[in-house]
């Protein structure tokens, strides 16, 4: 691929200086020849060898999909630009009957290392947009990505097939007679339930916010599982009926009546790896914060703030009245 | 005060004194030829010429004539010597860029003799900084005799197409092989790297040309390492003369123009790369 990149890079340069593209197969010197003619006489010709290889034969059908979607690529694309592009490696669309909701997909096990987004199209957005049942699929952002940009660039619309997680998801396009394509993506398979997850916290509880956020059920589920965990957690479940956390991001605002919808998403969807790091807090587990003592600073903070007590060069022995005792050291095991 | 008025009066004393209100033109063409840190300079009463060899297979000579300077003294023949063009260059932009609108420092310099240091003196809106570069025994240059042997292609073209041809080397090619020929394909530079060759071809015909001059046939290879040095020059320059001899040695001239609008001339010889690898 690199090489044909090469010779087609800078597309700009291109489309002024190059009248015509030739290509042509040379099977006998297994080369394929690329030529440009372009202004004042110019002729550039490439030999490139190829090499035969078995072709990956993707297994999918189609028209056995349950569900699926048509959309202008412009408007996916858009979504798509608010996730950071050089970190975030793969993305979840959930889809509902009423809305798709794009989400970062993170492998981390401390959600506040990195930048969640969520992102929300009602189906109005789209030009077909027909789910049987609610799914969550999560798909690798580059290679959708470069779908879209390409679609989107030229203007075309953008089908979805799919059915479920684990099966692939089929992006197809086409602009007849010029060109057509199928992007056939694996997507991930729905890993078991981490941890003891009370099903009750997920759905049922009145919910102490007037936002509306995911579920939270992964923020308690942590916290029962590893108690050491960095703090930073800690520290922002005892903030209440926070507005939008800085991580978030929305497309639009979603009307309460959607609450509902988003709630039974959530009791149906499993999480995969906990997702978005969000401050909601049921009513029951506000309580349950209030009688928690606050635990000490997270490492990094406290390394920070007492920055020369972690020098090697730190000698305590040479501060002033680094011999008056305010506090004797308590007892051991307490 | 008494101080710098016998500086002054050191500074009037030297084999050479030049001094120019731009001291971007200089830099300019210093800067194309900087991807060696020494380089030979010698001064005569036509300009001055700046020499930078690489690894004895190529040489390029800067010449920078008398008008592009508003005072040019020199009172022996001929001086050479040896610096380090890097520092040269790093003196010479001590002021920096500069804006688009802000006055460009001036210029002078000063030579005394065998021996001393090249003294800088820049001024820029009342602020003046003055270096010294050392100078050292300078080296014996290659003379590629380049009209020694009559046979000679020529073709002198504008500089827009080579420009993209260079630029767009195939980087994984180790060699590059140029052919000029009296009949089709005329000029063609090929590349032949890990994916395999390319070639642009200009044809004789094309408007960018502005000479063509061809008795043979000359194909010759050479080593990508050595051209690249030629690329700096060449999208500075407005228009290239791409000359080959029978022995295949490879001759690029480059016309370029200043910012006050002079015109100066960088040549970029190279060996060519021998078939059956023999010194």
């Amino acid at each position: 691929m690199k090489a044909v990149l090469n010779i087609f890079k800078g597309i700009h340069n291109l489309e002024r200086t190059v009248q015509r593209c030739k290509l042509t197969l040379k099977w006998e010197d297994a080369k394929l020849v690329i030529q440009l003619t372009c202004h004042y006489g110019i002729v550039k010709t490439h030999n490139l060898s190829f090499i035969e290889c078995d072709a990956l034969q993707a297994v999918y059908d189609k028209e056995s999909c349950p569900n699926h979607m048509v959309s202008d690529s412009r408007v996916l694309l858009g979504a798509l630009s608010s996730f950071h592009q050089q970190t975030l490696e793969e993305i979840s669309f959930c889809f509902t009957p009423r809305n798709l909701i794009l989400k970062s997909h993170v492998e981390e096990p401390d959600p506040s290392k990195v930048v969640h987004t969520v992102v929300t199209l009602t189906r109005g957005e789209f030009e077909d947009y027909n789910i049987m049942s609610n799914c969550e699929l999560t798909v690798c952002l580059k290679e959708i990505r470069a779908l879209l940009a390409f679609t989107g660039s030229t203007g075309i619309s953008t089908k979805a097939y799919f059915s479920g997680p684990g099966s692939p998801i089929i992006f197809t396009y086409d602009s007849k007679p010029l060109y057509e394509g199928t992007l056939v993506l694996a997507t991930l398979v729905q890993k078991a339930e981490v941890g003891t997850q009370p099903a009750s916290k997920s759905s049922h509880e009145p919910r102490a916010s007037t936002s509306i956020r995911k579920a939270s059920s992964e923020v308690s589920v942590r916290k029962n599982n590893l108690p050491n965990s960095a703090s930073d957690d800690g520290d922002v479940t005892e903030v209440q009926d926070v507005t939008f956390p800085l991580e978030n991001s929305r497309v639009e605002e979603i009307p309460h009546q959607q609450k509902d919808a988003v709630r039974d998403d959530t009791s149906h969807s499993e999480p995969v790896v906990p997702l978005s790091r969000n401050n909601h807090k049921t009513a029951q587990e506000e309580e349950e914060d209030s009688d928690t003592v606050p635990s000490s600073p997270p490492a990094k903070r406290s390394k920070f703030f007492f920055r020369r007590c972690f020098e090697a060069t730190f000698n305590p022995d040479t501060l002033p009245g680094h011999n008056i005792i305010l506090a004797e050291d308590s007892d051991e095991g307490d | 005060m008494s101080i710098y008025r016998q500086e002054e009066r050191e500074i009037n004393d030297g084999q050479f004194r030049a001094k120019t209100d731009n001291v971007k033109n200089i830099l300019q063409i210093l800067k194309t030829m900087n991807f060696r840190d020494q380089a030979n300079v010698v001064l005569s009463p036509s300009g001055i010429k700046v020499t930078v060899e690489n690894v004895k297979c190529a040489q390029a000579n800067a010449f920078i004539e008398t008008d592009l300077f508003q005072e040019y003294e020199i009172e022996e023949e001929m001086v050479i010597f040896k610096l380090n063009l890097t520092s040269w260059i790093e003196c010479l932009n001590i002021f920096g860029g500069g804006s688009a609108g802000a006055a460009s420092p001036s210029l002078k310099m000063v030579y005394r003799g065998h021996g001393y240091p090249l003294v800088l003196e820049l001024e820029e809106d009342g602020v003046v900084t003055d270096c010294e570069i050392k100078t050292e025994e300078p080296e014996d240059t290659l003379d590629f005799d380049f009209f020694s042997t009559g046979v000679m292609n020529k073709i002198i073209m504008r500089s827009e197409c080579l420009k993209e041809v260079f630029t767009d080397l195939d980087v994984t090619s180790e060699m590059m092989e140029i052919l000029m020929s009296p009949d089709a394909p005329y000029f063609r530079v090929s590349t032949f790297g890990n994916y395999g060759t390319s070639q642009t071809e200009i044809s004789m015909e094309s408007e960018l040309v502005e000479h063509f001059e061809c008795k043979q046939t000359l194909k010759q290879r050479y080593r990508m390492s050595l051209i690249k040095p030629s690329i700096k020059p060449l999208t500075a320059a407005l228009k290239v003369s791409v000359r080959m001899d029978a022995r295949g040695f490879l001759c690029l001239q480059f016309m370029i123009r200043t910012e006050s609008h002079h015109i100066c001339f960088i040549e970029y010889f190279c060996c060519p790369e021998e078939e059956d690898g023999d010194d």
